[in-house]
């Protein structure tokens, strides 16, 4: 028995984190606007160890007539959902592009009363001129500027929870000492950002870092660097959990496992033109380019429009790279992953599963895990019946009993 | 309708505040939300009304909505609309997500200074909201497994919704909930028809 415990988060969006989820046999997909749904699929992964639940978020319609267009707002789900449940992590998404650090402090900070201290807040610089125009601008701004939007915003978001000093400011109006009551020690902070911006926001910032690493080679890579920025910055950084996503394909047998991807992959590629979107997300038009060559040379401007976002480009050329995969193979990798997951696939029995997390941890590539199960909630179900159990027997994992806060959930310091 | 409610009016906040001092937890503010209820309340206001108390009271209106009208049967919100705070395609969000949550269930009131421009502010961001709340219909989600089509573009026009104070494209991303557009409280406690107010077409 090692007597770790690897916090495990589980993303809550839709009906499942693969593309064509709502496509599958198992699927229900008029439960991704039925509220009981998430508080139904939350109480599941409560009862089965989990430590938190996460919603992704932009403020924008999906444009991909086969994908899930709608989402409900974060924290105001994750309020019902807090009223459903009593030891699970609550962790939302809010823009800092198109928000005001005030409001959103005290919007988190009362889901994080409300649920007596399980929330976080992952905050997120939008990408696209189409999330720019719901709010009255024409074009985003570039990359950099977003990024130190970030920064200033998060600053301003410890200052009014915690009395930090929020240093020089100018995207957002001037503090004045505000505070909002914290009997529960404020919300904790997640950045899921995987550039250089990113990780050094995260680095001076946050709690949790979710990785969009592909391989446990670059996983440990990732999670070195942010370590590294954050003790430049002074922080321990243990008081920094690195956790990858991860969707996990776990059946009885290796071979049903992998029917289960294939079966997955193949229903959401019908009819698509999966070059135009790879193109669509690394901002170049690959119409007339060979689909079994390789991916062309990065142009060095960043401030194309990216459907995706720069980290996201980034993550994608990596894997490109690494794989040495011809340009319709990243195109289908991209395409049945969702731009939001393209990364690392665990695939076999639950032993198999359990392993392969296991070896994340103990290469230095995780301190946790964020999971994008690909049918929800019959893939939950098959990986808290079986996955979480060998974990605990193995020493990995202990799930909380009784009410607990996200905190203690996650192994930080209680408070601040 | 709503004047029965007006009558039947209590402060949540008030209500919980009064059980005891420092910062009510959760637990005291639900219990006196079912008290309420149990008590014959139709409409719950949800924010402090001084500064001694708000120092003790870190719930915002719309995630302490969610939680209020999860825990409780039939009692109704008031949901404050301050045409300073959050962007209209943010506030649409709340709105509407609480209309998933609840249908029928929530009511809005402008707040902040009354003077003209803020009145026509106000105005101007009720009517956005409505748009954004009908901005698509759930029939334009066709969920076809086997051709792979879940919504229909089509049916999802953009908003351009180009105002005096805002300008939005839209469309919301979430299809019309169901029940009404919530009912609008004006600052003197009369209720007016939504439709009339602001003038949208139904």
């Amino acid at each position: 028995m090692t007597g770790v415990h690897l916090p495990l988060s589980l993303n809550l969006s839709g009906v499942g984190r693969h593309a064509a989820s709502w496509r599958a046999p198992a699927s229900r997909p008029e439960d991704a606007l039925e509220i009981d749904h998430y508080v139904n699929v939350a109480q599941v992964a409560e009862r089965g160890g989990f430590d938190a639940v996460f919603l992704a978020d932009g403020p924008i319609q999906g444009a991909e007539p086969g994908s899930i267009p709608h989402r409900f707002e974060p924290f105001e789900l994750l309020a019902a959902i807090a009223a459903a449940t009593d030891r699970i992590g609550l962790i939302g998404t809010f823009s800092t592009s198109y928000n005001d650090p005030y409001l959103v402090a005290e919007r988190a900070n009362s889901l994080n009363e409300l649920s007596a201290g399980r929330a976080a807040v992952n905050a997120v610089a939008s990408a696209g001129d189409r999330v720019a125009q719901n709010f009255g601008q024409e074009r985003q701004q570039d990359h950099s500027t977003r990024y130190a939007r970030v920064d200033e915003f998060l600053r301003l978001l410890r200052a009014v929870w915690h009395g930090d000093d929020p240093g020089p400011h100018s995207f957002f109006a001037p503090y004045d000492g505000r505070r909002v009551p914290t009997p529960r020690g404020g919300p904790v902070i997640v950045q899921a950002g995987s550039s250089a911006e990113g990780q050094e926001v995260a680095a001076a910032h946050a709690d949790v870092v979710y990785a969009a690493s592909s391989t446990l080679a670059n996983g440990r890579v990732f999670r070195e660097s942010v370590r590294a920025r954050a003790v430049a910055r002074g922080r321990d950084p243990d008081s920094v959990k690195v956790l990858p996503g991860l969707v996990p394909f776990v059946a009885a047998s290796e071979r049903e496992a992998r029917e289960l991807q294939r079966e997955l992959d193949s229903l959401h590629e019908e009819g698509v033109d999966v070059i135009a979107q790879l193109g669509g997300v690394l901002g170049l038009d690959l119409s007339g380019v060979d689909p079994e060559g390789p991916l062309p040379p990065e142009e060095s401007d960043d401030d194309r429009d990216h459907a995706g976002g720069v980290s996201m480009a980034g993550v994608v050329r990596a894997i490109a790279a690494e794989e040495r995969l011809s340009v319709r193979d990243l195109a289908r990798r991209l395409h049945n992953g969702g731009s939001g997951n393209i990364q690392w696939k665990a695939v076999g029995t639950p032993e198999q599963v359990a392993d392969e997390l296991e070896s994340w941890y103990r290469a230095g590539a995780a301190d946790g895990f964020n999971l994008m199960v690909p049918v929800q909630p019959s893939g939950l179900e098959v990986f808290v019946d079986e996955v979480v159990p060998i974990l605990e027997r193995r020493g990995y994992h202990r799930s909380a009993d009784g009410p607990s806060t996200l905190r203690r959930n996650l192994r930080l310091e209680e408070g601040r | 309708m709503t004047e029965i409610r007006q009558s039947r009016r209590a402060s949540l906040a008030a209500e919980a505040l009064r059980q005891g001092s420092g910062v009510p937890p959760w637990a005291v503010v639900r219990d006196s939300a079912l008290r309420l209820e149990r008590g014959g309340a139709e409409l719950l206001d949800l924010v402090a009304d001084d500064a001694a108390d708000r120092s003790r009271w870190p719930y915002e209106p719309t995630t302490l909505a969610a939680a209020v009208l999860r825990e409780t049967d039939h009692v109704s919100v008031v949901i404050p609309i301050d045409p300073g705070g959050a962007a209209p395609y943010h506030l649409a969000r709340y709105v509407a997500t609480l209309g998933y949550i609840a249908p029928d269930r929530i009511l809005l009131e402008v707040t902040g200074r009354l003077d003209l421009a803020e009145r026509a502010r106000g105005d101007e961001l009720l009517r956005l909201v409505e748009a954004l709340w009908g901005s698509w219909d759930r029939e334009a989600i066709v969920a076809d497994k086997e051709a792979g089509i879940y919504f229909d573009p089509s049916a999802v026009p953009d908003l351009d919704f180009v105002g005096e104070f805002f300008r939005v494209r839209g469309a919301l991303n979430l299809p019309r909930p169901p029940g009404s557009f919530p009912e609008v409280l004006v600052a003197t406690g009369e209720s007016l028809e939504t439709g009339v107010e602001t003038g949208v077409a139904s």
